[in-house]
């Protein structure tokens, strides 16, 4: 090849590097599945798949609720999750959602839950419920302010109307699947 | 055949993607972007030290914290290969990070460097998420990182040489296209998977309010007003969709490098003070890479960039290249006949300035008289219905010749600016020459001076 055709062969390769790479990456998006199973992308190819979920103004959220330490119910009703850790409810939501598809979700409480229930509690009899609780985002716009003042906490606009499952650290699962108010 | 395909191609990459707004660069301000370019490398490296330096990428913390999931594929790999000891060594990989990226900014021509400071990167970033953490503010550092590793070797660095410059400018564009592309995406999949809820008037409402239960140990400082406008969250919620959508087309046109860079900053400080997320490193690449845009014009242009914007601009470029298409040929003369003793028209005809290429701009002052006079007197047209312009062989009168000025005039000063903005539009000539006339007519009876008489 003469120092010419390779000077060429080279610029025309410069030119491709900027929209080749861009392709690459788009690209990259959809073999995400095919080539990582534990992750939803493979690493450095982002997604930023950033708030594209629209929620309802009546949703739903999960919450881990503290039924006893060591056999003492507390006084009021003690959610321990949402916390200030948003990885732990992140990693509830998981949980709540294979619990509640009965997709045998033992393992993720015992190795998921169980270490946040014990950060916070320490090595005890603990019983606790994972709960579907409703929000109406009416009203936590309608007393915002209140709820930027502290008067109230995000537990309050909880209205919890399902109990997916009931654990208890040392003795495991208490019972299946309650439909409750 | 290809050869059509080619030139089909280039049409439409030059339709759809740049825009006729772009002034041309000689090889001289080619060559400076690129030194620019260097330059914008060597700050990139140096706040890489500054993160690496100040423990802003404490990797044992990392490694401990959250709740336990699988690393992703370069920490299970060094895991699998060295074990997960090395990770401990703090100072050790804090020092290694600061000496490449001190280095690199020192030296941005030594590859090694570079490469140095961008696997350090590399290898922080997928720490930071791994095992449940998640972290995409440095995400777009990683990408420029890559990018840079573009930049001309030391070998290429012969002065002024046409590859290191071609190799600067691509290494530019790609640290563009990378920061540009993850807003294009993040656009793109709000789209796909909000389709027309997307456009309901609170879809903004609901995602801040819902973020608020989440993250409600502190309440961002603007949520509370603005979760309380419908229509607030809903302008910024429309103005962040359309430039996050068509932020990949910012690369091509470089009127909106700033424009859009400041925009991008704006939007990240305000998502910080709506739900406490702070992408502090992108404001920082969006500074550097867009803001700072080597390919920016040197001067800021409100019409050039309005032309620019994707959809919004295009009513704009029409009328621009109708514009261009009416203008007058090159000429050497531009006569301008008016009325010398009206206040108004002497001024008019002092303050204006033609550009440099429409030739020499002569001001005839029609009481004075003259051949050119003599030649307009024998046009159908009173001289007092209006001032005359005459190029080549071609006469315009009255709003006509307001306009054309407007077109034939630089944008150098307000009221050049004024008047191009103002009369390059035929129909704003249309209507309010006839005001500008009634002003010359209470002015000249204001003086005490007689209209131009039609003998001379």
């Amino acid at each position: 090849m003469t120092g010419t055709a390779a000077r060429t062969k080279r610029r025309r390769l410069w030119k491709l590097l900027v929209p080749g790479f861009i392709v690459l990456y788009i690209a990259m998006i959809p073999l995400n599945s095919v080539l990582e199973s534990e992750h939803v992308e493979v690493f450095p190819f982002f997604k930023w798949k950033l708030f594209t979920h629209i929620p309802d103004w009546e949703s739903f959220e999960y919450g881990l609720v503290i039924d006893a330490i060591d056999g003492e119910p507390p006084a009021e009703t003690y959610y321990l999750i949402p916390s200030d850790d948003v990885r732990d409810w992140k990693a509830l939501r998981r949980v709540a959602i294979a619990c509640a598809k009965d997709r045998g979700c033992e393992e993720d409480v015992t190795g998921v839950l169980y270490p946040i229930i014990e950060r916070a509690l320490g090595e005890r009899s603990i019983d606790f419920s994972i709960v579907k609780a409703d929000v109406d985002l009416h009203e936590l716009q309608d007393n915002i302010d209140d709820f930027a003042d502290g008067r109230l906490t995000r537990t309050d606009f909880f209205r919890p109307s399902e109990v997916i499952a009931q654990w208890n650290t040392r003795t495991g699962r208490l019972d299946a699947t309650l439909d409750g108010g | 055949m290809s050869l059509r395909i080619r030139q089909g191609l280039r049409q439409i990459r030059r339709g759809m993607l740049s825009v006729d707004t772009a002034e041309h660069r000689t090889p001289a301000e080619l060559t400076r972007s690129a030194n620019n370019v260097v330059l914008l490398s060597r700050f990139y490296y140096v706040f890489l030290a500054y993160l690496v330096g100040t423990g802003h990428y404490p990797f044992g913390d990392a490694y401990s914290g959250g709740p336990p999931t699988a690393p992703l594929w370069p920490i299970r790999l060094a895991e699998q290969l060295v074990g997960t000891d090395w990770l401990g060594y703090e100072i050790a990989l804090t020092a290694a990070g600061l000496l490449f990226a001190l280095g690199a900014a020192a030296a941005p021509g030594t590859f090694v460097l570079r490469f140095g400071a961008f696997l350090h990167l590399f290898v922080h970033v997928a720490i930071r998420n791994s095992y449940g953490s998640i972290n995409h503010g440095v995400h777009v550092l990683l990408l420029v990182g890559f990018a840079l590793l573009f930049l001309p070797g030391r070998r290429h660095r012969q002065l002024h040489g046409r590859n290191s410059v071609r190799r600067c400018l691509t290494s530019l564009w790609l640290a563009q296209s990378v920061i540009l592309l993850s807003y294009t995406l993040s656009g793109v999949w709000k789209i796909w998977y909000g389709r027309l809820e997307l456009f309901s008037s609170d879809a903004l409402t609901r995602i801040l309010l819902d973020r608020l239960l989440a993250e409600a140990d502190e309440i961002p400082l603007l949520l509370p007003f603005v979760a309380q406008h419908n229509w607030l969250a809903q302008s910024m919620w429309l103005l962040t969709l359309y430039i996050e959508i068509f932020a990949l087309l910012v690369v091509f046109r470089p009127h909106l490098h700033r424009p859009i860079g400041a925009v991008l900053m704006l939007f990240h400080i305000t998502s910080d003070l709506l739900m406490n997320i702070s992408f502090s490193l992108n404001i920082v690449m969006v500074g550097l890479f867009l803001l700072l845009s080597p390919l920016a014009p040197d001067r800021f242009s409100l019409s050039g960039t309005v032309r620019s914007l994707p959809i919004v601009g295009l009513p704009f470029r029409i009328m621009k290249r109708r514009q261009r298409s009416q203008r007058p040929q090159q000429t050497e003369r531009v006569w301008l006949v008016y009325d010398g003793e009206c206040p108004m028209c002497n001024n008019y005809a002092r303050y204006l300035r033609l550009r440099q290429s429409v030739g020499e701009f002569v001001l005839v002052d029609a009481r004075q008289g003259g051949p050119i006079v003599d030649e307009v007197r024998r046009l159908p047209h009173d001289l007092n219905d209006g001032m005359v312009v005459k190029i080549g062989d071609r006469h315009y009168v009255g709003h006509e010749a307001l306009h054309v000025l407007a077109l034939l005039s630089t944008d150098h000063g307000a009221f050049n600016k004024f008047n191009r903005l103002a009369f390059s539009s035929p129909l704003i000539s249309r209507f309010t020459y006839p005001l500008m006339k009634a002003g010359r007519w209470v002015l000249l009876k204001l003086k005490g001076v007689a209209p131009i008489s039609p003998d001379g």
